[in-house]
């Protein structure tokens, strides 16, 4: 399969659990930069480009808060998972589970 | 220089207006959390040039600033900006056209009303511009279908970033096309009114100086060397410093030229039969009076102009 097509399914397949894992991860608070390392780490490598826009719309949807912060004398703008966000987060778990069960039966055939 | 800065200035410029402050600002601090993080790896701080080239190796501040786009369904906000420009582009022409087409109509028509020329005008704005609007977006889906945009934006140029607070680096496209149709309009008239219908007005009456028409040919050339400046403008929109010391030898030119015409004198002549039929036609001699004025007005607006690109290229250079 060609490489570009691989990477664009691979993004697809990626982008729905992007929120969940965004969600999970903003439990604990985080500022952008800090984030993107800490989804990293746990092995979840996310394009900038993605990461950052999509923080910001969960934000405007409501799922998270923020607060700009002075922090090591520059100012960063900390991320939390907002109490709705915290009620999605435990349907989409479910939702996850869910899919993980059905995909894992689907692949072992 | 704070390669930073300029290079938030560049998303800025393509972010959406009602949050664009406030992402700058956030993308101002990743920026610096990732600086620090290199220098951390670097053991020390980067230099000027180390810094550049870091931040050459970001995305093109277009491919940041398309993730804050609202998503859109017939044009990918990686192509947004490029599809705003040339909708910009491709509906000046438009208007320009259709207004050079009524221009020239008016002058070769022997009679005409305004309902008419409006009608004329107007309509013909809608169509042109439905279609421009139509094929481009056409267009736009079909690359946004096939094509990856980032593909065209992986190699640019760190130096093209506008200098943050500068915001007359990046030239507005629309005034651009807007400016080359009031030269083509102005070329046009200068040839169907002063030659073409050279001394044939009111059957004689009033004759223009033959100094003015010896002139005339000075003015034609600097209106196509303007013209040529201002199509490098729209291919390449950015003020830098060969473009200004070009703008400023020009309307220095201009400036000359504009002298040579204050040292005619009289610009019109009145034919004495023709005044004494019309006794009120040059009254006070305002006719002369009016061009002479206006002739003060443009050497002043040249001279702001000059002044002005001077003190731009002062900013460049430091």
């Amino acid at each position: 399969m060609p490489t570009d097509r691989l990477d664009k399914m691979k993004m697809e397949l990626r982008r729905g659990a992007l929120v969940l894992a965004v969600l999970a991860a903003l439990r604990r608070e985080f500022y952008a930069y800090a984030l993107r390392r800490h989804l990293a780490e746990a092995g979840l490598d996310v394009d900038e480009g993605t990461l950052y826009p999509l923080v910001r719309r969960l934000e405007e949807y409501g799922l998270l808060t923020s607060e700009w912060r002075q922090d090591e004398g520059r100012k960063r703008r900390y991320y939390k998972t907002s109490p709705e966000g915290l009620k999605l987060l435990e349907e989409l778990k479910n939702e996850w589970g869910q899919m993980d069960g059905s995909l894992t039966k689907l692949i072992k055939g | 220089m704070n390669w930073l800065e300029r290079y938030v200035a560049g998303v800025k410029r393509y972010l959406p207006t009602k949050n664009r402050e406030d992402i700058g600002e956030e993308i101002m601090s990743v920026l610096a959390d990732k600086r620090e993080a290199k220098e951390e790896i670097l053991g020390r701080e980067m230099n000027e040039k180390e810094l550049k080239v870091w931040i050459g190796s970001q995305d093109h501040p277009m491919v940041l600033a398309a993730g804050y786009q609202e998503r859109r369904e017939l044009v990918t906000a990686e192509l947004f900006p490029l599809y705003i420009l040339a909708l910009k582009i491709a509906l000046g022409i438009v208007f320009g056209l259709k207004v050079l087409s009524t221009g020239f109509y008016i002058l070769g028509s022997e009679s005409f009303s305004f309902w008419n020329i409006s009608g004329r005008l107007f309509g013909g704005l809608l169509e042109g511009g439905f279609l421009a609007f139509a094929s481009i977006t056409l267009v736009f889906h079909f690359l946004g279908q096939h094509i990856s945009a980032r593909k065209f934006y992986e190699k640019w140029k760190v130096s093209d970033l506008p200098i943050s607070g500068a915001k007359w680096m990046t030239v507005s496209v629309g005034e651009t096309v807007f400016e080359i149709i009031a030269y083509v309009f102005a070329l046009g008239v200068l040839q169907v009114v002063l030659i073409n219908e050279w001394g044939t007005w009111w059957e004689g009456g009033i004759s223009v100086n033959t100094e003015v028409y010896n002139l005339v040919i000075w003015v034609q050339a600097v209106i196509v060397l303007f013209l040529a400046h201002r199509l490098w403008l729209v291919i390449r929109p950015k003020w830098d410093v060969a473009k200004l010391l070009v703008n400023i030898g020009l309307t220095g030119f201009g400036l000359y030229v504009l002298t040579m015409f204050l040292n005619v004198e009289p610009f019109v002549y009145f034919d004495p039969a023709f005044v004494t039929d019309h006794p009120n036609i040059d009254r006070d001699g305002w006719l002369n009076r009016s061009i002479t004025i206006t002739l003060f007005i443009v050497g002043a607006v040249y001279l702001y102009e000059i002044g002005r690109d001077l003190y731009r290229l002062y900013r460049l250079r430091s």
